[in-house]
Formats: structure tokens, C-alpha cells, sequence
């Protein structure tokens, strides 16, 4: 592999790192708060994608941002809808059967987004897709990446902030330490929850676009929702900061294989250093010395 | 003792209704086995199975209704030898178990023969079924290792992806004016893509020309730019890709980001109309065996078909998924095929008729489609097209590819 190519291949996975740990973010903070692994993440982007679509129209920067916060926003208040209507009744149940519960709605999920939208690619062509920028030493990035760059980063910054400095992140680690304690002592569990499932929601539809604008929006997007699940994994299933570790981490052993290599070793490599990460430190590299197995 | 005699006349009722469920099971499934015939006054039954629900369902929902626009025009048209033709659908869910269902049910509704087939699994599921009634099968996804050798019921209406490799290289050589050349190639992941790419490197080797790099390419859309930077990697004249429409279009766009400005030439059972307009690309050329929704043609073959897609209202599937155009041809080989079997066709009349037949595209295919007992692919050639930035415009004036080597030879994956 030449050095041009190594060059652009740490570009490109810097972006896909960004984006997974955006994914992973969805992953962890459902975690962090109710220890429950939401499976519905990855529907969580193809819906946020397909919503995005129909919502903007076409246009410059003010529109696509205008419909991008509307489609947060939409997809918050469902998550929380979702989560009140329908997860919340498990409370108290063990784990797995939350956890399978999202996988079976992630399910009917993906078949009512096919029966709304149909299952034909969807292309979106945001503004200034076509425009590059060469980088010194001559790596190309579009100006659609280095958007989901600093987008991807800013976002993961106030995460960082409201969930591990903020009350509000405290209020959620209690709850996800000792519910019944958090209970008595007067805390909302419902509504703490509820506002889990909102950011989880909301980081997806950033994910999910972001995805969108490099690729056309089918079921397969799904597909790329779970394999970004094991970036969650290798930074620690309640970490923040290991989120975007985990991400890149991953990204860039994916991406180097697939040049190196070719696709499917790439997955298979991806899900190799999860494995290795398992055996070494089960926790995750930046996870909680508790973690509880399924 | 009460409770023994209740138990045991369940029982009874139970054991009754199993064996009444099976021999109707046998019996619907046995339907017809005399060869279901047109005689009966009812007119043509003619069977679709294609993938009409879950996430293919795009696909054969556009085949089922490009059959449907073939079929509907000879209905409207006063029928085929008078009768009208009845076309029952059912639905494989894109699953092969699913798919022997979907046939059988066909078959107890005593249909001629069975048109579709958009999966090669599927095909190949249901293909022994049907062998065993000796119901001709026109499908459109069946593989090299189903059609090689040739079975006396299966026929297929496309020619196998495999195949593409011959019209494809000497495309390249046509356009770059030289025999010799580099061109990276981009099979996709399956035994057909694969196929496809050992045949290019087989030509190669005959041919002469430089391969600078063999890359895989993903089904589904997911990050391409590693495979687009080595797909340019080794500065190729050209791209000889097999990508399905979606990947297609990140890949064009990431390869051209990357600065690649040669010619690219692709070939699936996608790359749709929509598709190319949507990349823009006036040097990405795809592959067509058939003619699509195109209103500048002056084809009549071709006229027809746009008229047709007017006045159904289809122009959106028409230009965005290929697969209408397929079966569109498959509906015109059914409406010839039962014309020719006559008024009283049978299920052995329709296997002997589509053995020696042959349909005239009046130009919406390079060459009429023509199954004979030795060869039961019927398009032989197809056109390279690209976008102009107004419309699909066929390249190098039209002409026609040949696609007859590796036809039915090509490498076959293990079994």
C-alpha cells in the first residue's frame, strides 16, 4: 500500500470512525441509563434517514439544518412515545427480555419503514456534495465529510458534557445503578429513561443522515447500524469517551483491511479486535469495572 | 371412561381431518398433472411467482408489472387466438422454501406454464417442482449452473451475468480505440460476480489486455472508498464494474472524488435509468440487453413499449428499475409462446414451443429473443448506454455487444 493510499484511507475512516461513534453513542446512553442493549439503534438511522428525506426538500445549508433539527426533534418525541407506550411496561423484567423486545420491534420496525417509504434507494444530494478539497499531501475529503467531521465531533462534546458532567448525566448514572434507590429518593425513572431513548433517537437520525449523504438509504443502512455496534463494545458499553475511541478504532482496522484486503475481511476484522477487547478487558477499554453480561 | 371416549374420538376426528388435509395437499399438488390445458373454455392460465413482499420486493413487483403491461396489451387487443390469458400471481417473499409454495399453489390452479423467477435461489428451488410436472419455467435470474446443461423445461429470458464479461472487454477495447489496455475490474460478492470476474481475467488472457486490479465489491451500500481507491490504484484506462444500482452510485461519485476521470463501464440486473441520472456521469456507460423507457427512440419496438408505459401510468418503475423492462420481455414470450402453441395448449405443447421459438423486439432488443432446444437463453447482445446530461443515450452509435462466450461455460461455483 503506497503512502497516497494509506493517506486517504485515514481520511476516510476518521469519517466512518465519527459516524460509528455517533451510532455507538445511541447504543450506550440507552445502556448507561436503563443497562438494557437497544437493538432498535439501528433503526433508529434508517428512520431518521427516510424521515430526513421527506422533511427537506432539496435547498441550500438553512434548509437541510432547519430539517435536520425538525427530524431530531420528531424522532426524540417518538422515542419517548416508544419508550413510554411500550418498553417502559418491562421495567423490572430481566434484561435480555428488554433486550430482545428491541430486536423485535427493531423488526416491524424495518417493515413498517418499507411499507411507509418502500424499500427503493433513496439518494439525497445535500449541498456541496460534489465539492473536494485536497489536503496537503494529497488525500481528497469532500466538504460533505468534513461537515459530518466536525458535526460528528461537536455533537459527541455535549454529549460528553450532559451525560458525564451535567446533573442531568448524574441523575442518569444514578439510575442506572440503583433504579429502586433512585426511586425512592423521588426520581422520575420514566421520565430519566424516556430521555435516554430521546438522545439515543436523536444521535441516530445524526448518524443516519450522515450516512445518507455518502450513500443511498435502503434496509441495508440497518446493516451498518449494527456493525457499528461493536465500536460500543471495544470503548466500553457505558462510556462516552470510549464511544468515539471505539469508533475510530474500528474504522480504521475496517477500512485498512478493506484496502488492504477486501469487504468481508474487513468485517471480520472489525468483529476480530471486539473478540480481542473480550478477552483482554471485557469491561471495553475506557468501561465501568461492572458490566453486567446477557 | 367418559374422558377415554371423548379422547378417543378426537383422536379419530383429528387423524380423519390429517388424512383429508394430505390427500387434498396431494391431490392440489398432483392438479393438473394430465397438462393443464386451455381447452376448458377458461382461457390461458399462466403462473408469475417473483418476490412481491419483504425487501426485494421492488424487484419483482417492477418484473410482475412489466409481464403485466405485455400481457394486458394482448388482452386488449382482442386476446391470443381468442382467449384471453389469466395471469395468477403468487409470492416467493425471496425465499426459496417459501417459493415451492407459491409454485405449488400455481400449480393446483392448473396454470400452463410459469413465468418470473428474479432470484437465482429461488429459481433453482422451485426448479425441480416444476421439472417434475414439466411445466416450462421462463425466468430471469437463473444462474449458469442451473442453465448448463440445458434443461428441456427452463428457459431464461436475460442472458447470465456471467456472460457480460465478453461485451464489456470489447466494449472497452471500442471506446479506448486499442486492444491494448489496463482496466481494473469490480466483480460484486456472489458466485455470479465472481463468475464474471474470472471470466474477464480468462479474456485477458486470451485477449491480451492488462488487468491492474480485481476488487469486490459489496451488494449493499455501505463505505466504499478503500474499494474505489484500489480500483484506481495501478492507473487503469478504465473500470469494468458489476455494482448494483446502489452501490454504484457511491462508488462512481467516491471514484471520481478520488480523481479517476477514465471511463467507466458497468453491467447488473440494475443500473436503471433514474439510477444514471441521479449519478450524471457522461463517461459511466452500463450495460442493457433491452432497450428502456426511452422517448427519443425511433425504435417501433421500442415506441410501443413507451406508449404502452404511458398509458398504464408506469413511467416511474419503467425508468427506475430494469427489472420492468425484463419482464416486459418475458410477457412478450409468453403472449408469442401461447400463440404459437394454439388454441388448445397444453403444459408438454408449451415446453415443445418455447424449444424452437422466436420473438421479434422490432428493435427494443438488439436481436429477437430465440430459445431452440440447444439454447435456452434468448438474448444473445446488448448495448452499452450513459447519460448526456439529458438523457440515456446509447453509446457508440448503438452498437450491439455479442454475449456468447462463457454463456453457459462459465466457471461454476462449487455446489
Amino acid at each position: 500500500m503506497s503512502t497516497g493510499m494509506a493517506y486517504q484511507t485515514l481520511m476516510s475512516a476518521l469519517v466512518v470512525g465519527v459516524i460509528y461513534s455517533l451510532v455507538a453513542l445511541g447504543y450506550v446512553v440507552v445502556y448507561r441509563a436503563s443497562r438494557v442493549f437497544n437493538f432498535l439503534q439501528a433503526q433508529f438511522l434508517y428512520f431518521g434517514a427516510l424521515l430526513f428525506i421527506s422533511l427537506w426538500g432539496g435547498g441550500g445549508v438553512a434548509s437541510f439544518a432547519l430539517a435536520l433539527v425538525a427530524t431530531v426533534l420528531i424522532a426524540a418525541a417518538a422515542a419517548i412515545v416508544l419508550y413510554a407506550l411500550v418498553i417502559h411496561r418491562t421495567t423490572g423484567q430481566p434484561h435480555w427480555i428488554q433486550m430482545l423486545l428491541t430486536m423485535f420491534l427493531g423488526i416491524a420496525g424495518l417493515n413498517i419503514a418499507q411499507l411507509i417509504w418502500g424499500s427503493d434507494p433513496r439518494f439525497l444530494d445535500p449541498p456541496g456534495a460534489r465539492v473536494n478539497w485536497t489536503l496537503p499531501g494529497g488525500a481528497v475529503i469532500s466538504r460533505v465529510d468534513v461537515a459530518i467531521l466536525v458535526v460528528g465531533v461537536m455533537l459527541w462534546l455535549a454529549l460528553y458534557w450532559l451525560i458525564t458532567v451535567s446533573p442531568m448525566g448524574v441523575r442518569l448514572r444514578a439510575t442506572s445503578e440503583n433504579s429502586t434507590l433512585s426511586a425512592y429518593s423521588g426520581m422520575p425513572l420514566m421520565v430519566w429513561f424516556g430521555v435516554a431513548w430521546a438522545i439515543a433517537a436523536a444521535v441516530g437520525v445524526v448518524a443516519g443522515v450522515s450516512f445518507a449523504v455518502r450513500l443511498p438509504v435502503d434496509p441495508t443502512i440497518t446493516e451498518i447500524g449494527l456493525l457499528a455496534f461493536p465500536a460500543a463494545m471495544i470503548g466500553g458499553m457505558d462510556s462516552i469517551k470510549g464511544c468515539l475511541v471505539g469508533g475510530l478504532i474500528l474504522a480504521l482496522v475496517q477500512q485498512y483491511t478493506a484496502v488492504i484486503w477486501d469487504t468481508q475481511t474487513s468485517i471480520a476484522a472489525g468483529f476480530a479486535v471486539v473478540l480481542l477487547v473480550l478477552i483482554v478487558r471485557p469491561r471495553g477499554l475506557f468501561g465501568s469495572p461492572i458490566v453486567d453480561r446477557v | 371412561m367418559r374422558t377415554g371416549t371423548s379422547k378417543a374420538r378426537w383422536k379419530r376426528i383429528a387423524a380423519a381431518s390429517l388424512s383429508a388435509s394430505v390427500a387434498m395437499s396431494t391431490l392440489a399438488a398432483c392438479g393438473g398433472d394430465d397438462g393443464a390445458s386451455a381447452a376448458g373454455g377458461g382461457g390461458y392460465k399462466v403462473g408469475f411467482v417473483g418476490s412481491l413482499s419483504g425487501p426485494l420486493a421492488p424487484v419483482g413487483t417492477a418484473m410482475l408489472g412489466g409481464v403485466k403491461l405485455a400481457i394486458d396489451d394482448a388482452n386488449d387487443n382482442g386476446g391470443v387466438n381468442g382467449q384471453k390469458i389469466d395471469l395468477i400471481t403468487e409470492d416467493d417473499e425471496a425465499d426459496p422454501s417459501a417459493g415451492v409454495t407459491a409454485t405449488r399453489s400455481l400449480l393446483s390452479q392448473d396454470v400452463l406454464m410459469v413465468a418470473g423467477g428474479n432470484i437465482s435461489t429461488v429459481v433453482e428451488g422451485v426448479l425441480p417442482t416444476l421439472e417434475r410436472e414439466k411445466v416450462a419455467f421462463v425466468a430471469q435470474a437463473a444462474s449458469p449452473a442451473i442453465l448448463d446443461p440445458v434443461k428441456e423445461s427452463m428457459f431464461q429470458i436475460d442472458q447470465t451475468s456471467s456472460s457480460n464479461a465478453q461485451p464489456m472487454v470489447e466494449f472497452a477495447a471500442a471506446l479506448l480505440g486499442t486492444d491494448d489496455f489496463t482496466v481494473g475490474i469490480g466483480p460484486v460478492e456472489s458466485p455470479a460476480g465472481e463468475a464474471w470476474g474470472d471470466n474477464v481475467e480468462k479474456l485477458a488472457d486470451d485477449k491480451g489486455f492488462s488487468i491492474s486490479n480485481r476488487v469486490t465489491l459489496p451488494v449493499s451500500p455501505g463505505d466504499i472508498t478503500a474499494q474505489a481507491q484500489r480500483l484506481i490504484d495501478g492507473s487503469p484506462d478504465m473500470l469494468l464494474l458489476e455494482a448494483p444500482d446502489g452501490v454504484l452510485v457511491a462508488l462512481a461519485q467516491k471514484i471520481r472524488d478520488l480523481g479517476f476521470s477514465g471511463p467507466i463501464a458497468n453491467f447488473s440486473y440494475g443500473a436503471a435509468t433514474t439510477t444514471l441520472e441521479k449519478i450524471g456521469d457522461k463517461d459511466l456507460y452500463v450495460f442493457r440487453t433491452a432497450a428502456q423507457y426511452d422517448t427519443t427512440s425511433t425504435e417501433p419496438g421500442t415506441k410501443k413499449f413507451v406508449e404502452l408505459v404511458d398509458a398504464a401510468g408506469d413511467q416511474e418503475v419503467a425508468k427506475g428499475a430494469t427489472q420492468y423492462t425484463q419482464g416486459y420481455l418475458i410477457g412478450l414470450m409468453v403472449v408469442k409462446a401461447l400463440e404459437k402453441c394454439g388454441k388448445d395448449c397444453d403444459r408438454a405443447g408449451m415446453v415443445k414451443t418455447l424449444n424452437d421459438i422466436e420473438v421479434e423486439t422490432d428493435g427494443f432488443t438488439p436481436n429477437p429473443l430465440a430459445f431452440t432446444s440447444e439454447d435456452h437463453l434468448a438474448t444473445k447482445s446488448g448495448s452499452f448506454y450513459s447519460f448526456d446530461g439529458k438523457a440515456i443515450v446509447p453509446a457508440l452509435d448503438g452498437k450491439a455487444f455479442a454475449a456468447t462466450v462463457y454463456s453457459l461455460d462459465a466457471d461454476l461455483p462449487e455446489s
